[in-house]
C-alpha cells in the first residue's frame, strides 16, 4: 500500500467539499479521478499534497513513509513533497524573478538533503535538466526564463512533467495536466508520464475528459460527484462516460 | 555647538513639513552632537579601485595622477528648483559647513572610485559636500556609508555630481550604517545633453535614514536613471525624498524604488517628477514596490506628477504587498521549506534593482553584503 484515503471529510472556508472519500493506490498503480466540474477533484490532490487552504475534518490520509502507512496531517507540504508526494498544478502558479532552472535546483538539492545525498552544483543540474528537455519537446532557453512567467498554457503543463521528472517521486498527483492541450502536447505530457511509470510509482490523474486516458491507461477509475465517489471501475468505465456523459452517473445523487 | 546644528534643531521638520509626513527625527536630538575633529583623509590606489575615505570632519588636499581632491569654501550655489531647496536636512547641510571637497577626475580611472564617509565615535556629527566633476568619458563612482564601531552618530552630507556632455556616470549608493546612526544624505545631479547619470542607492542600515535625492536634467538626450533599493530589519527607517526635474525637451528619466521591509522597519517613499512646459518628448518612468515581510513593517509611498508640457510620456505608480501564499505553496509542494522559499523570494525581488548595476563586481559584491547583513 503507498496512499490510503480514509474517509476523509475535507472543507474550505467551513464549506465542505470532500464528503468522506476512500481510496487507496498501491505502487505500480494508475487512479484516474473523474467527473464533472466542481465536483471537488482538484480538492482530493492539494488536500493530499497538504494545501493549506483545505482543512480535513474528519478521517485522515495515510502514506507509506519508510515501508510504515503513517497518517500525513501534522507534516508540511515541503515535507511531503520531499517524501515522494508531488502535485502537478492544473494553474501552475508563475514566479517573475526566480529562474525556471533556480527554481527546480532548490526542489532538487532539497530532496537531496532529506535523503542525504549529496546537494549537484549548478552545472551537473543543468546537465541533468537539460537530458530531460528532448523528451519534452523543450528547449534550454526554458530553464533561463522566469518560472511559468510568459509561458503558453502547454509550456506551463510542460514544464510541471519536467519537474515530476526531475524529482521522480513515488505519487504524482497530476490535477487537471490535460486541460487546454492540444492534441500534440497532449501526447508529449502523456509520454513524460509514461516515462515516470514503474512498478515503485503510483500515478492519480485528476481530468475531467477521458481522451487523456487514451494515452495514459488507468488502472482504476473513479468518478467524483459532489465530494463523493459515486462510482469506481476500471479503464472501461471512463470510456462509457466518453459515450455517455455523467448525467446517467449523477442522476441518483442530485 | 555650530550655529547650523542649532537652527536646526530649533526648527526640526516634523510631520507638518510637505515631505516629512511620515518621519519624525525629533528623538535623536535627545543627545547632543558635536562634529569631533578626529580621523583622517586620504586616498589611495587599490588593484580593482580608487578609495577616497573621508574621516570625520578632517579635510585635506589630495592627488594622484588619475583625480584631484581639493578644498574650497563653500559655494552655497543655489539649486535650481524644487523641493529639497526648502528642505530642512538640505539646508542644514549647506549651511553648517564651511569648506568642501572638490573631487576631479583627470584621467581615465578604468576602475571604481570609493568615496568611504565613516562614522565612529559617540555623538560624533559628520558633516561633508562633495562636489564631483570629470574630464572622462565614463566614471563609476561607489560611495559608502558605514559605521566603524557601535556608537551612535549622524552623518549629514551633501554629495553633487556634475556632468558634462556626453558622459555616463555610474553612481552607487550604499548605506550601512548600525542601527543607531542616522543619515542626512543629500545626492544632487545635473545632467547635461547627451549624459547619462545613472544612480543606485542601497539602504541595508541605520536607524533612521533621510535621503534627499535631486536630479535637474537640463538638456537634450540627457538622461537620468535613479533606483533604490531598502532592505531593512529591526526598527530602520529609511524614507527617500526625491525631486526629477526635466527642464528641456528629449529628455529621459527612470525610476524603480524596491523595499524589502522586516520586523518593524519603515521605508517611505515620495517622488516627484516635474516636467516644464518646453519640455516636449519627455519620457519618465517612475515606480514603487514595496514588500512588507511582516504586518508590522510600514510602507508609504507617494508619486508625484507636475506636468506642464502636453507631449510627453510619463507613467508612475506604487504598489505593497507581501509574498503571496500561492508562490509559498508552489515551492512548498517541491520539497522547499517556506522559510527558505521566502528568502529565495526576497532576493527575485530585490535583483531587479541590483540588476541596474552594470559593474557586475560591485553587483556581486553587494549581493554578497545584503546576504550577510
Amino acid at each position: 500500500m503507498m496512499l490510503e484515503v480514509n474517509n476523509v471529510t475535507a472543507s474550505v472556508e467551513d464549506t465542505t467539499i470532500l464528503n468522506k472519500i476512500n481510496i487507496k493506490v498501491n505502487a505500480g498503480e494508475v487512479h484516474a479521478i473523474m467527473g464533472p466540474n466542481g465536483s471537488g477533484k482538484s480538492t482530493l490532490s492539494k488536500v493530499i499534497a497538504g494545501h493549506p487552504d483545505y482543512e480535513v475534518t474528519e478521517g485522515d490520509v495515510k502514506f507509506a513513509i519508510n515501508g510504515k502507512m503513517t497518517d500525513i496531517e501534522e507534516l508540511e507540504p515541503d515535507e511531503r513533497a520531499k517524501e515522494g508526494i508531488f502535485l502537478g498544478f492544473q494553474y501552475p502558479i508563475e514566479i517573475p524573478g526566480v529562474t525556471n532552472i533556480t527554481f527546480m535546483h532548490e526542489a532538487f538539492n532539497a530532496l537531496c538533503e532529506h535523503q542525504g545525498a549529496e546537494i549537484m552544483n549548478e552545472k551537473d543540474f543543468r546537465d541533468y535538466v537539460k537530458s530531460k528537455l528532448p523528451l519534452l519537446h523543450m528547449n534550454e532557453n526554458f530553464l533561463d526564463r522566469a518560472v511559468n512567467e510568459g509561458f503558453s498554457g502547454g509550456e506551463k503543463k510542460k514544464n510541471e512533467i519536467l519537474q515530476m521528472l526531475l524529482l521522480n517521486p513515488r505519487l504524482a498527483l497530476l490535477d487537471e495536466t490535460d486541460s487546454g492541450l492540444d492534441i500534440d502536447a497532449l501526447k508529449t505530457v502523456a509520454n513524460g508520464v509514461n516515462t515516470l511509470k514503474s512498478k515503485h510509482n503510483a500515478i492519480v490523474l485528476v481530468t475531467h475528459y477521458q481522451r487523456l486516458l487514451d494515452y495514459i491507461k488507468p488502472d482504476f477509475v473513479h468518478v467524483l460527484y459532489k465530494g463523493k465517489i459515486i462510482k469506481s471501475g476500471d479503464k472501461s468505465l471512463a470510456l462509457e462516460l466518453e459515450k455517455k456523459g455523467y448525467d446517467w452517473l449523477i442522476e441518483d445523487h442530485k | 555647538m555650530n550655529q547650523a546644528l542649532a537652527t536646526f534643531k530649533d526648527n526640526l521638520p516634523t510631520r507638518k513639513d510637505e515631505t516629512w509626513k511620515y518621519t519624525n527625527i525629533k528623538f535623536f536630538f535627545e543627545d547632543d552632537f558635536k562634529a569631533q575633529d578626529i580621523g583622517h583623509t586620504s586616498l589611495i590606489e587599490n588593484t580593482d579601485s580608487f578609495e577616497l575615505r573621508i574621516n570625520n570632519n578632517v579635510l585635506k588636499n589630495l592627488s594622484n595622477d588619475y583625480l584631484t581632491v581639493e578644498i574650497s569654501d563653500s559655494k552655497n550655489e543655489k539649486l535650481l528648483s524644487g523641493n529639497i531647496q526648502k528642505d530642512k536636512a538640505y539646508n542644514f547641510i549647506t549651511q553648517s559647513v564651511s569648506k568642501e571637497l572638490n573631487i576631479t577626475i583627470e584621467k581615465d580611472l578604468k576602475k571604481p572610485l570609493y568615496i568611504i564617509h565613516e562614522a565612529s565615535n559617540e555623538n560624533n556629527l559628520i558633516e561633508t559636500v562633495l562636489n564631483i566633476s570629470s574630464k572622462t568619458q565614463k566614471l563609476e563612482i561607489v560611495e559608502v556609508f558605514k559605521s566603524t564601531d557601535d556608537s551612535k552618530c549622524i552623518i549629514s552630507n551633501l554629495t553633487k555630481v556634475s556632468l558634462e556632455k556626453n558622459q555616463i556616470i555610474n553612481h552607487i549608493i550604499k548605506q550601512n550604517l548600525n542601527n543607531k546612526s542616522m543619515l542626512l544624505n543629500n545626492t544632487v545631479s545635473k545632467v547635461k545633453a547627451d549624459s547619462h547619470y545613472s544612480n543606485v542607492n542601497i539602504h541595508t542600515g541605520s536607524r533612521l535614514t533621510r535621503h534627499n535625492v535631486h536630479s535637474e536634467i537640463n538638456e537634450a538626450g540627457a538622461t537620468s536613471d535613479i533606483h533604490g533599493l531598502y532592505v531593512l530589519n529591526d526598527q530602520a527607517h529609511v524614507d527617500t525624498n526625491s525631486f526629477i526635474h526635466h527642464n528641456a525637451p528629449h529628455t529621459y528619466s527612470n525610476q524603480l524604488y524596491k523595499t524589502v521591509l522586516d520586523d518593524s522597519s519603515r521605508g517611505v517613499f515620495t517622488g516627484l517628477i516635474r516636467v516644464e512646459k518646453d519640455s516636449q518628448k519627455v519620457d519618465s518612468k517612475q515606480l514603487n514596490k514595496n514588500l512588507l515581510l511582516t504586518t508590522k513593517a510600514h510602507a508609504n509611498s507617494r508619486p508625484q506628477l507636475e506636468i506642464y508640457a502636453d507631449d510627453v510620456k510619463c507613467a508612475h505608480g506604487s504598489t505593497t504587498g507581501q509574498i503571496r501564499d500561492e508562490e509559498l505553496f508552489y515551492f512548498q509542494s517541491r520539497g522547499v521549506n517556506a522559510q527558505k522559499a521566502r528568502k529565495i523570494l526576497a532576493k527575485a525581488f530585490i535583483n531587479e534593482v541590483i540588476f541596474k548595476i552594470d559593474n557586475l563586481d560591485i553587483r556581486k559584491q553587494i549581493l554578497e553584503d545584503i546576504q550577510d547583513d
